[in-house]
């Protein structure tokens, strides 16, 4: 595998805001990669220094080797997808998509066959001869994704480009963007905070928050192996539960989970899995997923028993807050596999039980 | 709270009374020079004989040349200034003192015309310049410049900058991005602008009557050399055919200005 594109301790200093700190990283070639963090975690500055859109402060960036980052936006082989599309309304359909042709000086005929074929790629065929303003939300991404992609980038940026479409349609965009992706070969790097939507698209994503890269990895593994509370909180749901570790391993941990108060201490030592460094004392918190809780009628003292505080039925599943009996609230989320279930209702005593290798020790 | 102004007492009648005194004149001077009669007051019966007699006298032939002429080019000339200026106010990383320079750009639209006038006529004899079109042309170019400024200002406004990124990253340099993506944008502006200055530069009499030289003169100026003779309606006629071509530069200005925001 080739590197697209290389990071190098990338900074950017605005005024009295520093944007982007220390950020190196690598993305290979014909990979779907997401930037992905709240509003204001530097995930649009990154890709506007990408787009040569700003320059950046410090550091280097490589494009198949090539050092780019004094290049103008006009001389990357890098195309955008702007969040609002940006599409140019006195042209139609046709010539918006050749428009990056004819600025790079592809004769006419090569370029209305490009076009002709990214139209197609878009399934937008029938809509070459109208104007921007005629189509709707979604078509008006499709021209936008053919537009960049029409002059065959090294590498294609995309600004939340999904977020100005209602849900169903942001559903579909996701599998056709990643098909077309798919297609072209050609490298994606993906802005979002919709967490769901990396997840179900990226190859990889990098996390992101105040400037700092936090984790880099797989969906599964910035799923399943959060490296910090932002991480393990902002990708999905989870519980986080102050622990203190009195002994570490190899892989895992020996912790007992602290009460919330002094009447509700539970000594029992819990050995779970961890991943990164780890430092003994209180400082740990152990992440469980709720949907990898089972609750259960309450039949007898376990290590954990709880009384429901609130059931709410969701459809495909039932999500409980409980109090755990260290006093701290825990979220669980029951699949509804039958329609006869048994629920539990509020007041209810039951016991708590997980499966201590999905649930993950992280610093706090 | 908002009040329909039907609500505050009198304002029917004082909205007729301006009316009527705004435009009746202008609807009596267009009615009888469709008449047969020399009088303003008895109508004898319609024709178009002042029209044709109007079109065929010298002086007016040769001012309506000149006056278009001098329209044609001070609103061109002007319109590029005003579209160079535009771009640089709002396109450009902002001057200091920005504001200012905005504000000397509309000038001539609040200094009394006559100042204008005087001045421009003292400062052509200061440089020695010979009085005549050549004069005329200079001064409209400098009041017609505002006239411009602002309809195409206003578009630019409009004009995200997003659309120059986009360009960008198209690969367009500035000047591509300027011709392909900017100009077509904000070319109602410059339509609206250029209809704008040269009505203007077609209406205007204080300053081309003070700066104008020997037989370089404009309709305005010969219809007021007419007047003094003594109302005919020959005069009617060439000022109905003015006040036309004024309104319909200024509704179709108005126009492409508003067709042109429904679009973006």
């Amino acid at each position: 595998m080739t590197t697209a594109i290389s990071l190098k301790s990338v900074t950017k200093q605005f005024k009295d805001f520093q944007a982007l700190n220390e950020i190196s990283f690598d993305i290979q070639e014909g990979e779907f990669f997401t930037l992905l963090g709240p509003s204001g975690c530097g995930k649009t500055t990154l890709l506007r220094l990408l787009g040569g859109f700003e320059q950046t402060s410090t550091g280097v960036i490589e494009l198949f080797d090539e050092k780019i980052e004094n290049l103008p936006a006009n001389k990357r082989p890098i195309n955008t997808v702007f969040q609002h599309y940006s599409l140019f309304p006195h042209l139609t359909v046709h010539e918006n998509v050749q428009f990056g042709l004819k600025m790079q000086g592809v004769a006419k005929a090569e370029r209305v066959k490009r076009a002709d074929e990214m139209l197609a790629l878009v399934q937008l065929e029938k809509f070459a001869d109208r104007k921007p303003n005629q189509l709707s939300g979604g078509q008006q991404q499709r021209v936008a994704l053919a537009r960049a992609l029409a002059p065959r980038p090294k590498l294609l940026l995309l600004d939340e480009p999904l977020s100005a479409l209602d849900l169903k349609l942001r559903q579909s965009m996701r599998l056709e963007l990643k098909k077309i992706q798919q297609q072209t070969g050609i490298t994606f790097v993906f802005v979002t905070h919709d967490q769901e939507e990396a997840l179900t698209m990226s190859d990889r994503i990098a996390v992101m928050s105040a400037g700092h890269l936090q984790q880099l990895g797989t969906p599964s593994e910035i799923y399943e192996e959060p490296v910090n509370e932002f991480v393990a909180d902002f990708i999905g749901e989870t519980n986080l539960l102050n622990v203190n570790v009195l002994s570490k391993g190899e892989q895992s941990a020996e912790v007992t989970i602290q009460a919330s108060d002094t009447e509700h201490q539970n000594s029992d030592v819990i050995e779970v899995p961890y991943f990164n460094r780890l430092f003994l004392g209180p400082t740990a918190k152990l992440s469980i997923r709720p949907e990898r809780i089972t609750i259960s009628p309450f039949t007898g003292e376990t290590p954990l028993t709880a009384t429901v505080e609130q059931s709410i039925y969701m459809g495909t599943d039932t999500q409980y807050i409980v109090i755990l009996n260290t006093g701290c609230e825990l979220l669980i989320r029951s699949q509804n596999i039958t329609s006869s279930k048994k629920t539990f209702e509020q007041g209810d005593k039951v016991n708590i039980s997980f499966d201590l290798s999905t649930a993950r020790l992280i610093r706090g | 709270m908002k009040h329909s102004i039907s609500y505050y007492p009198g304002t029917k009648p004082i909205t007729v009374l301006c009316l009527f005194i705004l435009y009746t004149p202008l609807i009596v001077i267009s009615l009888y020079s469709f008449n047969s009669l020399r009088s303003i007051t008895t109508w004898g019966e319609f024709t178009f004989d002042w029209y044709i007699k109007a079109f065929s006298n010298p002086a007016i032939q040769n001012a309506t040349m000149n006056s278009l002429l001098i329209a044609v080019l001070a609103s061109s000339i002007a319109t590029l200034i005003a579209l160079a200026a535009a771009m640089g106010m709002l396109r450009g990383t902002p001057l200091k003192r920005q504001k200012i320079v905005v504000g000397v750009i509309n000038l001539p639209l609040l200094l009394p015309e006559i100042v204008v006038a005087v001045a421009s006529l003292i400062f052509f004899i200061a440089i020695d310049m010979t009085l005549g079109l050549g004069t005329i042309l200079l001064a409209h170019i400098v009041f017609c410049i505002p006239f411009a400024y602002l309809p195409i200002s206003t578009r630019l406004k409009d004009i995200k900058q997003s659309f120059d990124e986009a360009a960008y990253d198209l690969y367009a340099s500035r000047w591509q991005s300027f011709r392909h993506v900017t100009l077509p944008m904000a070319m109602p502006g410059i339509v609206s602008g250029l209809m704008l200055a040269f009505v203007v530069s077609l209406d205007d009499f204080i300053v081309a009557n003070m700066v104008a030289g020997p037989g370089s003169s404009t309709l305005p100026m010969t219809i007021y050399s007419m007047l003094r003779v003594g109302l005919t309606p020959e005069i009617n006629a060439i000022s109905t055919i003015l006040l036309l071509v004024s309104i319909l530069f200024v509704t179709a200005s108005w126009w492409c200005n508003r067709s042109s925001k429904s679009s973006t």
